[in-house]
């Protein structure tokens, strides 16, 4: 009777304390939102990679709601309205949040895939939490999407030089990618996510940008048909954000949501991987040694020009400088050090 | 007597020849020639032109679905010793896919449930498993998708010669299960291998197809990529309205797949009150008019599908799923009555 007595009193107690911690957390939980763009929407890969962090974030009691837009600008729109507390957006959009991630995807900044891991892994690091706050926003998160391209739809065009006069689909709210259409002498076509890929293809533009991740979904192959190429130098390597109202979350969620962050590199690497795969190995161009160099040098011209003028944050640009340097210290913008 | 030498000469020779070419291509190709091939064949046959059309006209999709699942291995095999069962193979792996898919749901909902009870380890189990169903189904409809290459050529070009009624049925199927692969490998996360043009080729695809035959498919198709992948809309088009369209073929022939097209793409759109109209809407006309008997099957996968849309926002809202006949409802719905009510004041 008294070992009945007894687990009667312990089964009592163990209600009344799974209600009471269940209660706590109940009341600790913050509702906070999250909008995501996903040009699919809400069955798109983005939206869908996020919804996997909605456990992680309840345990460090965040209840995230997410919504999906399909439109990038409405999305940044929404979330400087303080409609959103949280948003994921491409690198280029997060510049007006946090110059210096925005800078990330500056034009030659970063020339390939382990450079990009290098810079990844640095910014994941508590010490830099410091960077990733500007104001009222942090930037909780920053998952590569791979290198961004030059499509061309007549392959004879195979020096800088030759686009003097080409039609170039341009993200026209990017400034740094106006000043680098004008800058090689070729005009600016207007063009968004949504309608650069139908411009290419039905050839009201000679040449677009686009990262591999693009090609098949997009069909930019109808656009390169026979004469088409694709110039395989890293214009910019693009990338996604997650930025946070800093008031609207708990101290240190965004360290905690980068460090998640990082546990999907591998993942989001495998994906640019499989997509670059997918690209018809003649399509590829690969330019001279001597050429990349020529190119190398322009774009670094451009990056302190925008600097110069505001667009690029210069201690990204001097991280980005220190990265390439790592890995080829004989470069002679490693002893200019003008970045 | 000379002639008579000459043709026991080459006797004995082709005798040999035959022994020696016996023992060369061995038992297994006679009996796979001689035996199993001819049954192939029937059991193909049979398989097209009568287990086909018969699950086509019954209610109970998980019997065709345990059926696809158990028996694809049986079926399929005969491809070893006769032409490769490719359109039965769409069937299939259509079929198979949607088994997993149900399993893929059950855990969507368990996720669901797991969050509204701040029990994210639960939910974290819940994606997983699901993601792991996500993965299998994928891999069945991807696998249905290539016995259609296989036997047709790729979608998105020049159409094929789609002769008869059960050609094209096998090519709505077949990009059906090309649009479901992509879809779901998406929603797992996990690259298996999909060609992400699938949906711009299926597009494409459905124009080879009489869209007033099969019940506004074609269209339903094709309108919900216009309004699912970005750029893809051609000028002038309203994708909406084409997916309206397309919803009043399906109830006009009772075969009312449209409307999960219509649904998946103002879900993905994050329009959840035009959802919830089109599942109204289909949960009355179900009631209202039975099914085609011919394509019973089709139009209880799209209530099923439909149910599937309900039940997550059931969950979300509620945390349990549409109540037992209450497709067409919602938590929200403002309840009216038309009962009179009765006078109290003087009974209290």
């Amino acid at each position: 009777m008294k070992l009945l007595k007894n687990i009667k009193a312990l089964s009592v107690a163990a209600a009344v304390s799974a209600s009471a911690v269940s209660g706590v957390a109940q009341a600790d939980m913050m509702k906070r939102s999250f909008c995501v763009w996903d040009p699919v929407g809400a069955n798109g890969p983005l939206f869908n990679v996020m919804k996997s962090a909605k456990p992680s974030a309840m345990k460090w009691g965040i209840d995230l709601e997410l919504k999906a837009y399909t439109d990038e600008k409405i999305a940044a729109e929404d979330f400087k309205a303080g409609q959103c507390d949280s948003v994921l957006l491409t690198g280029t959009r997060a510049r007006e949040f946090n110059k210096f991630t925005g800078s990330l995807e500056a034009m030659g900044g970063i020339p390939g895939n382990e450079e990009m891991k290098m810079i990844l892994q640095t910014l994941t690091q508590p010490k830099a939490a410091k960077l990733m706050k500007s104001g009222e926003y942090e930037v909780a998160g920053i998952l590569p999407a791979g290198a961004i391209y030059l499509y061309i739809r007549d392959r004879n065009i195979d020096t800088v030089e030759e686009l003097q006069g080409k039609k170039v689909a341009t993200l026209d709210y990017d400034q740094a990618s106006m000043t680098m259409v004008r800058h090689v002498g070729a005009s600016v076509v207007g063009a968004s996510t949504a309608n650069f890929a139908g411009k290419f293809n039905n050839g009201s533009v000679d040449v677009a940008y686009a990262p591999a991740v693009a090609y098949t979904p997009l069909e930019l192959y109808k656009g390169l048909g026979e004469n088409g190429g694709i110039f395989d130098f890293s214009l910019a390597q693009m990338n996604f954000q997650i930025i946070a109202r800093i008031d609207r979350f708990p101290e240190g969620y965004g360290q905690k949501v980068r460090d998640y962050t990082a546990t999907r590199y591998e993942e989001a690497y495998k994906l640019v991987a499989d997509a670059e795969a997918e690209i018809k190995k003649e399509y590829w161009m690969r330019p001279s040694q001597e050429n990349l160099e020529g190119y190398s040098k322009m774009l670094q011209e451009v990056r302190i020009a925008l600097r110069d003028e505001g667009v690029y944050d210069a201690k990204a640009l001097r991280l980005m400088r220190k990265v390439r340097c790592k890995k080829n210290p004989t470069n002679s913008e490693c002893a200019e050090k003008r970045e | 007597m000379k002639n008579f030498g000459v043709i026991k000469g080459l006797l004995k020779k082709s005798i040999l020849l035959s022994v020696v070419s016996l023992q060369l291509v061995g038992c297994q190709t006679f009996k796979d020639k001689v035996v199993y091939a001819p049954a192939g064949d029937v059991m193909q046959n049979l398989a097209k032109e009568h287990t086909v059309p018969y699950m086509l006209g019954t209610e109970d999709l998980a019997v065709s679905c345990a059926m696809s699942e158990a028996l694809s291995p049986l079926l399929m095999a005969f491809g070893r010793v006769t032409s490769n069962p490719d359109q039965l193979g769409v069937m299939m792996g259509l079929s198979a896919g949607a088994c997993e898919e149900q399993r893929a749901w059950d855990n969507e909902l368990r996720y669901l449930r797991a969050m509204r009870d701040l029990r994210p380890d639960e939910a974290e189990d819940a994606l997983i498993t699901q993601k792991r169903h996500l993965v299998n189904a994928a891999k069945r409809q991807f696998s249905a998708y290539n016995h259609l290459v296989n036997y047709y050529g790729e979608p998105g070009g020049e159409c094929p010669d789609l002769d008869d009624e059960f050609d094209q049925f096998i090519w709505m199927a077949g990009m059906l299960s090309g649009l479901q692969a992509l879809n779901n490998e998406i929603q797992s996360t996990t690259g298996i291998g999909v060609p992400k043009n699938i949906a711009s080729k299926v597009e494409r695809g459905t124009s080879c197809i009489d869209d007033d035959l099969w019940w506004g498919v074609p269209m339903a198709m094709k309108a919900a990529v216009w309004a699912m992948l970005p750029g893809a809309l051609p000028q002038g088009e309203n994708a909406w309205e084409r997916l309206e369209t397309a919803q009043a073929k399906g109830e006009d022939a009772r075969v009312r797949l449209p409307n999960v097209m219509y649904a998946m793409a103002a879900f993905t759109n994050g329009k959840d009150e035009l959802v919830k109209d089109i599942i109204r809407r289909h949960a009355d006309q179900v009631k209202k008019h039975p099914a085609n008997p011919e394509y019973a099957l089709i139009d209880t996968t799209a209530t099923l599908q439909l149910q599937a849309l309900s039940d997550r926002l059931w969950t979300e809202n509620t945390g349990h799923r549409t109540p037992v006949g209450g497709l067409g409802t919602f938590w929200d719905d403002k309840k009216e009555s038309n009962v009179e009510v009765m006078e109290l004041d003087d009974l209290l």
